[in-house]
C-alpha cells in the first residue's frame, strides 16, 4: 500500500460528503440516480442501507457517510445516488452508493493526481486509491472496488485506531 | 475412504466394485471435447487408488495405473475428455467390472487388452472385449488411410465465420437427435423410421460438412452414413454392433464439433481439428463384416407397453420444431423479462393514477384497459420464452440408464412420456442431479436381475418410466419403475434399530415410507438387503424442496415404486403473501402459509408471561414477533392488536406476529445480488404495483430464528 502508484489519469466523477470531496473513476460508473425509496433489510450492517428498484432490477445501496463513519445528517434534495459496476470473479454487480452531491465530471492528467497520503484521515487507507488536486479543490480518489469488496467482510476499520497510528507516527 | 470400508466390513473386491459402479454413474456425462467430469473422474480414481491393499492386487493395480496414465494425459493437456480416452475409459470399465466378477464366480479371468499395455492411449477398445482381444493382433484395413495419423480438416476462418456458427448449432441439434434414436433403436420400440432419422442425420452432417469443405468430416459422416444405409435396406439387422459403432461414430464427431465450436468462439487459434475415426471405422468396419450376434437388443418391438412410448413422433415433433426456434442470449432474455415486470408495475401505477379522470373520459378508459390487457398478455409471453421442453433433461437419463443397467447386469428400458412439458430452464439444469439419484436407486435397488424377474413372472427387461406432465399450477415429474418396491416395515424396523424415530409412535404406511427420506437411513440395505449404499433420499428431498417442489412416493412390493415431484413451472415467479410490519411490507410464499387469524388476547395472553408461545385449538405453538425478529422494535405497534400467521415448515408449525396482511399476489423474485448473499432470511425482492421493493422472508429460516424477540415488548409493556 506504500508503494501504490498514483491513479490512472483520465474522466473521473467527483461528488462531496459533507465538506469533503472525492473522486472515482467513470469506469467504475454505471449511473447517477435520484434518491429513491430504499427498502431496508434487516441484520445487516448499518451502512447498507437496504434496496432499490433500478428499472426491474433489485440491487443494494450502501451509505457512504455510514461507511466511511461520518455523522449521519438527513439527506438533502442533492443528495443521489451512484451506481457502480462491481466487477468480481468475471460477474459484474450493480450495487449503489448514497452521497451527499454529485459536483463534475473532471479529466484528470498525470499532472493532477497522486499517490494516496501514508495517512488517509478519515477514509480508511485501503479505500483511497490516491489524491487529485485541481485547480479548485482536493479530492480523495477512491477505489470503489475495494470499498465494495469488504462489503460482505462488515470488518470496518476503526477511526480511533487510525487517528492513534497517527500519533505514534509522530511522537 | 479406507476406514470408512473396513467399518462397514466391505472387502476390497466390493470396494472396487462400489467404485465402479459409481464411475459408471460419472461416464454417462462425459463428453468429448469438454471437461465435464474430468474432477470426479479423476476423485474416484484417487479412491481406487487409495483403496487398502489395492498395491498387492497384480491385475487391479495394473488396471488401476493405466487408467491414471489416460487420467493424467487428460490433465497434463487441455483437461478435455478427447472422443478416444472415454472410449478407453467405458471399455476400461467394463473390462474391469468383468473381471471381478471373473474372480467372485471363479470364471477364467479374461487378460487385459494389450495395447493399453502398450502405453497407446489412441489405440482403439471395443466395448466388447472378447472379440476384440481375439482381434487386436489382426490389422483392420480401412478406407482413406485410418491406419495411419487420424484424419484431420481446418476450418476457414474467418472467412467462413457465419456459415460455421451456424454448423456448429447445427450439428450439435444432429448429435443429440442421433443419440436419441439410438437409444430407441437399443430399447427395441423403434421402427424404421429411427433408423431413417439416424441415417438423415448422418447425411445431413455429410451435405454440411461438404459444403463448408471440410473433407475429413464429410468422408468420416460418409462412413457413418453407409453403415445405416446397409441398416436402412434390410442387408443388416441393428444389433449391438451397429450401436455401438454409431455411438461411437456420434461421440466422435461431437469432439470435432466441440473443437469447432472452441474455434469459432475465438477461444482458441485456428488450427488442424483432428478426427478420431480410427476406433469408429473399426467398429464400423466389424459391424458391417459380422452377422448379428447374440446380444442383439430386440430388433422387433415386442413388448405391449413399449409401443405406447410411441417415439417416432416425438423425434418428428423435436425435428419440426427446431425449424422454427431463434436462440437468443439468456442474458438478454432475462433482461427482457426484467423490463417486462417493470412496465406491468408502471402501467399498474397508471392505472390506479389514471382511474378517476379516466371514468370522465371514455376513449382514456378503453386506452387503459386495453393497455393492461396487452401488458398482462406480453408478460406472460416472456416468462414462457425461459421456458424450455425437459426433453433435453430426460435424454441425459436414457444414456444414464443403458449405462448403469450393463453395469449393474440388469436388463432395463427407459419409458419416456411428456418430454414436451415446458419448464424453466434453471429447473431443467437443476434437476439434473435428483433425477440421477433416483434413476439409480430405482436400478439399483428396485429392479430386479433378469432371472428373478422371470421367476417373479414379470418381463425380464425392466421398465422405467420417466414423465413429465402439467399438474396443479405446475410440474409433475414422475420416476417409476416396476421392481419389487420398497418395504415399509423393514424401513420402520431400520429407522428403529438406527434410533431415528420414537419406538411409541404408531406410525402408518405413508409415514413409514415417508421414512425413506430420513437423513442416515440407509434405504439399501433395509429395503433390498443389496450390500452398499442408499443414495441419500434426503439429499434428493432436499434439493428439490430447495427448488420449492414437494417429493411423495407410492410403492406397491412386487410391483415396483414412484416418486413424484412436483415443481412450480419457474423459479422467477412466486405466489406471494404480503405482510405489513412496522410500516415495512414483506412477502412470504403462499404455500407456507396456513392461515391467519387476528390476534385474540386470550389467545395468546401466556405470552405476556414470556412465554412466546400462542395457543391454536389447545395446541401451543412458538410466536415469533416479526417486528422484534427484523430488528424493527422502534415502531412496533404494541402486540395486542396484530394477526398471526401460521407458517408450515420443515421444522414444524411456527406462529409470527405481523401487523397487518396485505393479500396474496403473484410477484416476480428479483435475485439481490452478492452484498446479501452470506444470509438466508431474505431470498429475494419483489417489485410491488408502488414501484417499491418487498423483501422475500424464508419461512425455513425464519422458523429457525430464536423466539427470544419478546424482551423488547416485554420492557414496553411493563
Amino acid at each position: 500500500m506504500n508503494q501504490a502508484a498514483s491513479p490512472v489519469p483520465g474522466r473521473y466523477l467527483t461528488f462531496y460528503l459533507g465538506t469533503s470531496y472525492y473522486a472515482v473513476s467513470v469506469t467504475e460508473v454505471r449511473e447517477v440516480v435520484r434518491l429513491c425509496p430504499i427498502t431496508s433489510v434487516p441484520q445487516m450492517p448499518d451502512y447498507i442501507r437496504g434496496v432499490i428498484n433500478l428499472r426491474g432490477s433489485v440491487l443494494a445501496v450502501l451509505d457512504l457517510r455510514a461507511k466511511f463513519q461520518m455523522a449521519s445528517t438527513e439527506y438533502s434534495d442533492r443528495a443521489c445516488i451512484i451506481v457502480f459496476d462491481y466487477r468480481n470473479s468475471g460477474r459484474v454487480t450493480h450495487v449503489g452508493a448514497i452521497v451527499d452531491g454529485v459536483d463534475d465530471v473532471v479529466v484528470m492528467t498525470a499532472a493532477h493526481l497522486a499517490p494516496p497520503p501514508d495517512f488517509a484521515g478519515s477514509v480508511d487507507a485501503r479505500f483511497l486509491a490516491g489524491v487529485a488536486t485541481t485547480a479548485t479543490r482536493v479530492c480523495s480518489v477512491l477505489s470503489m472496488h475495494e470499498i465494495l469488496s469488504t462489503d460482505s467482510s462488515f470488518g470496518l476499520p476503526d477511526v480511533n485506531s487510525l487517528s492513534a497510528q497517527e500519533s505514534t507516527g509522530s511522537p | 475412504m479406507g476406514t470408512e470400508a473396513e467399518d462397514a466390513g466391505v472387502t476390497p473386491v466390493d470396494a472396487m466394485a462400489t467404485l465402479l459402479e459409481r464411475f459408471a454413474e460419472e461416464f454417462a456425462f462425459l463428453m468429448p471435447g469438454t471437461a465435464d467430469g474430468v474432477l470426479p473422474v479423476n476423485a474416484l480414481l484417487m479412491d481406487l487408488e487409495q483403496l487398502p491393499g489395492i498395491e498387492a492386487d497384480p491385475i487391479p493395480a495394473q488396471a488401476i495405473e493405466i487408467a491414471r496414465r489416460w487420467m493424467d494425459q487428460v490433465l497434463d493437456g487441455d483437461g478435455f475428455f478427447s472422443a478416444s480416452t472415454i472410449q478407453n475409459l467405458h471399455a476400461w470399465h467394463d473390462w474391469f467390472l468383468d473381471h471381478l466378477l471373473a474372480r467372485e464366480t471363479g470364471r477364467p479371468i479374461v487378460p487385459m487388452p494389450v495395447q493399453w499395455r502398450l502405453g497407446d492411449s489412441a489405440v482403439s477398445t471395443a466395448v466388447d472385449h472378447r472379440p476384440q482381444v481375439k482381434e487386436s493382433a489382426s490389422a483392420i484395413p480401412t478406407p482413406e488411410g485410418s491406419q495411419g495419423p487420424n484424419p484431420h480438416f481446418s476450418l476457414r476462418l474467418p472467412a467462413d465465420l457465419e456459415l460455421l456458427q451456424e454448423f456448429h448449432i447445427e450439428s450439435l441439434e444432429l448429435l443429440r437427435s442421433i443419440e436419441q434414436s439410438v437409444l430407441e433403436l437399443e430399447s427395441g420400440t423403434a421402427g424404421p423410421d429411427v433408423v431413417n432419422a439416424v441415417f438423415r442425420a448422418f447425411h445431413t452432417f455429410k451435405g454440411s460438412a461438404g459444403f463448408l469443405q471440410l473433407e475429413a468430416l464429410r468422408d468420416f459422416a460418409h462412413e457413418l452414413e453407409s453403415l445405416l444405409e446397409e441398416v436402412r435396406s434390410g442387408r443388416l439387422a441393428v444389433g449391438r454392433r451397429v450401436i455401438d459403432a454409431i455411438l461411437a461414430g456420434a461421440d466422435a464427431l461431437a469432439g470435432c464439433i466441440a473443437q469447432v465450436g472452441i474455434q469459432v468462439s475465438g477461444a482458441e487459434p485456428t488450427g488442424p481439428i483432428e478426427i478420431s475415426a480410427g476406433p469408429v471405422l473399426t467398429l464400423i468396419k466389424r459391424a458391417l463384416d459380422r452377422e448379428p450376434d447374440a446380444d442383439v437388443a430386440p430388433s422387433v418391438s415386442t413388448s405391449p407397453q413399449a409401443t405406447e412410448t410411441q417415439p417416432q413422433p416425438v423425434s418428428a415433433t423435436h425435428v419440426e420444431r427446431n425449424e422454427a426456434v431463434v436462440r437468443v442470449d439468456a442474458a438478454k432474455l432475462d433482461a427482457m423479462v426484467n423490463l417486462v415486470g417493470e412496465l406491468v408495475i408502471t402501467q399498474a401505477y397508471v392505472l390506479e393514477n389514471q382511474a378517476q379522470k379516466a371514468s370522465e373520459n371514455l376513449d382514456l378508459d378503453y386506452a387503459i384497459r386495453k393497455l393492461t390487457r396487452i401488458t398482462r398478455e406480453l408478460q406472460h409471453n416472456a416468462l414462457s420464452m425461459r421456458m424450455v421442453p425437459i426433453s433435453g433433461l430426460f435424454r441425459k437419463m436414457s444414456r444414464l440408464v443403458r449405462d448403469l443397467a450393463a453395469s449393474l447386469g440388469k436388463q432395463a428400458r427407459l419409458q419416456l412420456d411428456g418430454e414436451d412439458t415446458e419448464l424453466d430452464r434453471h429447473l431443467v439444469e437443476q434437476m439434473q442431479d435428483p433425477l440421477v439419484h433416483m434413476i439409480r436407486n430405482a436400478l439399483d435397488h428396485g429392479v430386479e436381475k433378469s432371472d428373478q424377474r422371470i421367476r417373479d413372472g414379470k418381463d425380464p427387461v425392466a421398465t422405467i418410466r420417466l414423465s413429465a406432465s402439467h399438474a396443479h399450477g405446475g410440474v409433475l415429474i414422475q420416476v417409476a419403475d416396476d421392481g419389487r418396491g420398497i418395504n415399509g416395515e423393514a424401513l420402520k424396523k431400520r429407522a428403529l434399530e438406527k434410533g431415528l424415530i420414537d419406538p411409541r409412535r404408531e406410525l402408518s404406511d405413508p409415514e413409514s415410507l415417508a421414512l425413506i427420506f430420513l437423513p442416515g437411513l440407509s434405504t439399501a440395505a433395509a429395503v433390498t438387503e443389496v450390500s452398499g449404499r442408499g443414495v441419500g433420499m434426503d439429499v434428493v428431498k432436499g434439493h428439490i424442496e430447495a427448488l420449492r417442489g414437494h417429493v411423495g412416493i407410492q410403492t406397491e412390493l412386487g410391483r415396483g415404486t414412484t416418486f413424484s415431484i412436483q415443481l412450480p413451472l419457474t423459479l422467477s415467479q412466486i405466489d406471494g403473501f404480503l405482510i405489513g410490519v412496522a410500516g415495512e411490507r414483506y412477502i412470504l410464499a403462499a404455500a407456507a402459509v396456513r392461515e391467519c387469524f387476528r390476534h385474540e388476547s386470550q389467545l395468546i395472553a401466556s405470552v405476556h408471561e414470556r412465554s412466546g408461545m400462542v395457543s391454536v385449538r389447545g395446541r401451543q405453538i412458538p410466536l415469533l414477533r416479526l417486528a422484534n425478529c427484523l430488528s424493527l422494535a422502534a415502531q412496533t405497534r404494541r402486540t395486542d392488536d396484530g394477526i398471526v400467521v401460521l407458517l408450515e415448515t420443515s421444522v414444524g408449525t411456527r406462529a409470527i406476529l405481523v401487523d397487518e396482511v396485505l393479500g396474496k399476489q403473484e410477484v416476480i423474485i428479483k435475485n439481490l445480488g452478492d452484498t446479501f448473499a452470506k444470509q438466508s432470511l431474505i431470498t429475494g425482492g419483489a417489485i410491488l404495483a408502488d414501484g417499491r421493493v418487498a423483501l422475500i422472508l424464508d419461512a425455513e429460516t425464519l422458523a429457525r430464528q430464536p423466539v427470544d424477540g419478546y424482551t423488547h415488548a416485554q420492557r414496553d409493556l411493563s
